[in-house]
């Protein structure tokens, strides 16, 4: 035992750059939790959640009517540009759409004629566009019957349009539930934070990798092997200390959620063993390409790649459910679809059984030290 | 002259995951995304039927009639179903059960209070729908009051005439005969001194009503604007990832370019041969031209060939966009090499890849709905993806041509920076 903390002491003085670093990443993750938490998944309903783009060539009093319409009536964001400008905004999706209010829409409106329609740009936000639409259709309907009614006279269909906005009735909506969207917002910061985590984790333990590599080519090994300190007590306390800089990462960001109050109706407990297994996971990860891979390069491409490519198929980085179905099955077969996929579950109400992800993860992080085993004893052998 | 720049590239081809990191796993990541994340582009949603259940608070007539006319008008609505319930609560109650769609609440004066369900693409439906009724609602009474008013102005002018014409009368035909106009004068002058308010509103709602049922939907005043612009998750990975390879490879790559000459003992040797410093230092920069090019160029032919994603419709932008991105490269390896001068002791790429990973992700490079407004658009790795899809989809080259000057400047400076610095430092 003495021995084995004597290795995890002397690996960690080696990793302290990276213990600190981890342990600053991890305030960094509980920063980015406020700031998911505060920007909040999307939980508005209704028209709210609907940006649209408006070119205003009329300038006339219905023309702003309508603007005021879909502003303080459907809660919608305007947003004013050129074409140029909201065509960027329309395929970067920040909004739904772009509204044209060509110039002599009133006067058109006016004369019953319907040469002169609102232009509406789409791009491929269906439900969003289809409501839209909607919307527009109703208000240009009730348009027609003032602007029949006024018979061609401007100064009636003013007033009818101003007595129309009057005395529309509200239409309100209540929140299903009041806490639903506070909940939905803290499930929301707890996702990305832990989809970060999952992606970050792995690259970091890159440390301990280089670190065994560099012991494997200085001949260190030989050393230890020429010493009394076991083998497994070296793999031991360099795999422990690994151990120490990851979780240097995960606890600020626990101990940061349970201080905010996130307890059991957050299922803070799972998420921490979840973070644990991972964590144990990655030190495996780490260990195997430290004893395997050829050089420093090597291990850096390796980690790089199975952080993006297992988090990417796992489902850190977006929900699985936009994944073709082979990749939905592909994606068992990852060690971070058992961490990530469980959090998702909770966010929408679901159960998750816990000890199934915890024992899969394990196997996951078994295999790797496993794996690490033969091919120390093999190495061992050899000599 | 240029061992340092050869060996580099031998290095490189020799070095399998690092080739593998550099040019292929960029790739591997554009069809992984584009291919997780195609169905996104799809519709996905379908009303089913809805049933509504509507409570009215308040017992005025007023609103009574609304709401009949209101459930007339939807009787005929396939899809919708409206059920008067007993009590808020127990429409609420049925709500949370989850057997109804919405619950209606009808206030006094005449407003609508909708509890939507968890179904937010029908409790969208059912918003739109009552909106709208709102907004016929309103005009409605419009009309109402505009006819009204045009009657009492009638009637007034009406009871005016008959004023007159009294006025102009024998005194004995005014006290009982009947005027010209077949009806009595008492009848016109007592039809006159009617308020407006009592002015056969019936009369007025009447019209109202006609104006109401005039059938506009044969024209509409809504045309849709074909875009003509689409971008799949292809489309957009296939630049993404670029930009990702040339940030974080290129960073990481760049910065560990002394680092590991410094630790395999080939930065000493190095710099005890006949070589000026200067000369040494711009080879290692160089060295990597090469491999910038070879990994824009293979993800932007693999991406195109193999996985149907598109670029620019013209060559000549493709090619502007491919130097864009090749001279940004190039920049950020400059720039990491003198970062790699300082990053004596820690691997560099350990200390400089989470900082890098938080700056793709805040630029939207690895999941384009991450966008902070007002920060987002201010940073490199947005920038360079901005001005290329600025090209690819708009044909519009000015942002490019801004991101190659750019570009170009930095690295000149940057390699002149690191020239005069490898200079005067002690590197090794």
């Amino acid at each position: 035992m003495k021995k084995t903390l004597l290795v995890y002491v002397n690996s960690l003085a080696r990793l302290r750059f990276l213990l600190v670093v981890s342990f600053l990443i991890g305030l960094g993750l509980c920063g980015a939790y406020l700031l998911f938490s505060t920007l909040g998944g999307s939980q508005e309903t209704g028209a709210k959640a609907v940006a649209l783009g408006v070119i205003d060539m009329d300038g006339t009093a219905t023309a702003a009517d309508l603007q005021d319409y879909l502003t303080d009536e459907l809660d919608m964001e305007l947003v004013a540009g050129d074409y140029d400008q909201l065509q960027t905004e329309l395929i970067e999706k920040r909004i739904s759409g772009i509204v044209e209010i060509p110039a002599g829409f009133e006067a058109a409106l006016l004369a019953g004629r319907d040469d002169t329609p609102l232009l509406v740009t789409y791009t491929d936000d269906y439900a969003n566009s289809a409501f839209t639409n909607a919307y527009l259709e109703q208000y240009t309907g009730s348009l027609q019957l003032l602007a029949a009614a006024a018979d061609g006279d401007l100064e009636v269909y003013g007033e009818l349009l101003d007595s129309a906005r009057e005395q529309t009735p509200e239409v309100s909506v209540a929140a299903r539930d009041e806490g639903a969207a506070e909940r939905s917002n803290i499930w929301n910061g707890i996702i990305w934070v832990f989809a970060m985590f999952a992606i970050v984790v792995i690259i970091l333990a890159q440390g301990m990798s280089n670190l065994l590599f560099d012991d494997r080519k200085a001949g260190t090994f030989r050393r230890v092997q020429a010493s009394d300190v076991r083998p497994w007590q070296y793999i031991a306390g360099v795999c422990l200390a690994g151990f120490t800089v990851s979780l240097a990462m995960v606890v600020p960001v626990i101990a940061f959620l349970a201080a905010q109050g996130l307890g059991a109706e957050y299922h803070l407990g799972v998420i921490a063993l979840l973070s644990l297994m991972e964590v144990l996971f990655v030190v495996g990860l780490a260990l195997l390409c430290g004893l395997f891979l050829a050089s420093r390069n090597t291990i850096t491409a390796a980690v790089i790649a199975s952080s993006t490519i297992l988090n990417m198929i796992g489902g850190a980085w977006f929900p699985l459910e936009y994944a073709p179905q082979f990749m939905q099955t592909l994606a068992h077969f990852t060690p971070q679809y058992w961490f990530v996929q469980p959090i998702y579950i909770m966010a929408e109400g679901g159960s998750v059984n816990w000890p199934l992800n915890t024992l899969v993860l394990a196997l996951f992080a078994t295999l790797c030290f496993l794996l690490s085993g033969i091919r120390f004893a093999t190495r061992s052998s050899q000599r | 002259m240029f061992s340092i720049f050869k060996a580099a590239q031998l290095d490189l081809l020799r070095d399998r995951f690092g080739l593998f990191f550099l040019i292929f796993f960029p790739t591997i990541l554009c069809f992984l995304l584009g291919t997780l994340l195609a169905s996104m582009d799809n519709p996905d949603a379908v009303i089913e039927p809805m049933t509504v259940e509507y409570v009215v608070e308040g017992d005025s007539a007023e609103t009574q009639t609304v709401v009949d006319a209101l459930i007339e008008q939807f009787e005929d609505v396939e899809g919708l179903d409206l059920v008067q319930a007993s009590s808020l609560d127990a429409a609420r109650a049925h709500l949370d059960a989850g057997e109804i769609t919405a619950a209606i609440a009808i206030e006094e004066p005449f407003a609508i209070r909708i509890y939507e369900g968890t179904d937010s693409v029908q409790s969208r439906a059912v918003g739109a729908i009552f909106t709208g009724v709102a907004r016929i609602t309103g005009s409605y009474q419009a009309l109402v009051g505009h006819y009204e008013q045009l009657y009492a102005e009638q009637y007034a002018e009406q009871a005016a005439a008959a004023q007159a014409a009294a006025a102009q009368m024998p005194q004995d035909e005014v006290s009982g005969g009947e005027a010209s106009g077949g009806e009595t004068v008492q009848d016109a002058t007592a039809g006159a001194n009617t308020p407006a308010a009592s002015a056969d509103q019936a009369a007025a709602a009447d019209s109202a009503d006609a104006a109401i049922d005039v059938d506009f939907s044969a024209t509409s005043l809504v045309a849709n604007k074909e875009f003509g612009i689409s971008r799949t998750m292809m489309d957009y990975y296939a630049i993404a990832m670029i930009v990702m390879i040339i940030f974080m490879g290129g960073f990481s790559g760049g910065a560990m370019t002394l680092y590991d000459a410094r630790r395999q003992g080939t930065l000493r040797r190095t710099l005890a041969s006949p070589q000026s410093r200067s000369s040494i230092y711009v080879q290692y920069v160089l060295s990597w031209v090469p491999a910038n090019m070879a990994q824009v160029l293979v993800v932007m032919l693999v991406a195109s060939l193999c996985f149907g994603a598109q670029y620019a419709m013209s060559w000549q932008d493709n090619l502007l966009l491919f130097v864009m991105l090749f001279v940004a490269g190039q920049a950020t390896t400059s720039i990491a090499v003198i970062i790699g001068m300082f990053i004596k002791r820690a691997n560099p790429s350990l200390v400089l890849m989470p900082l890098l990973w938080v700056l793709l992700f805040l630029s939207g490079t690895f999941n384009k709905d991450v966008f902070i407004a007002g920060f987002s658009q201010y940073l490199p790795p947005y920038a360079l993806q901005s001005a290329a899809f600025d090209l690819t989809l708009f044909g519009r080259q000015e942002a490019a041509l801004v991101a190659v000057a750019v570009s170009a400047a930095v690295f000149a400076l940057a390699l002149a920076v690191g020239t005069v610095l490898f200079n005067r430092k002690k590197v090794a």
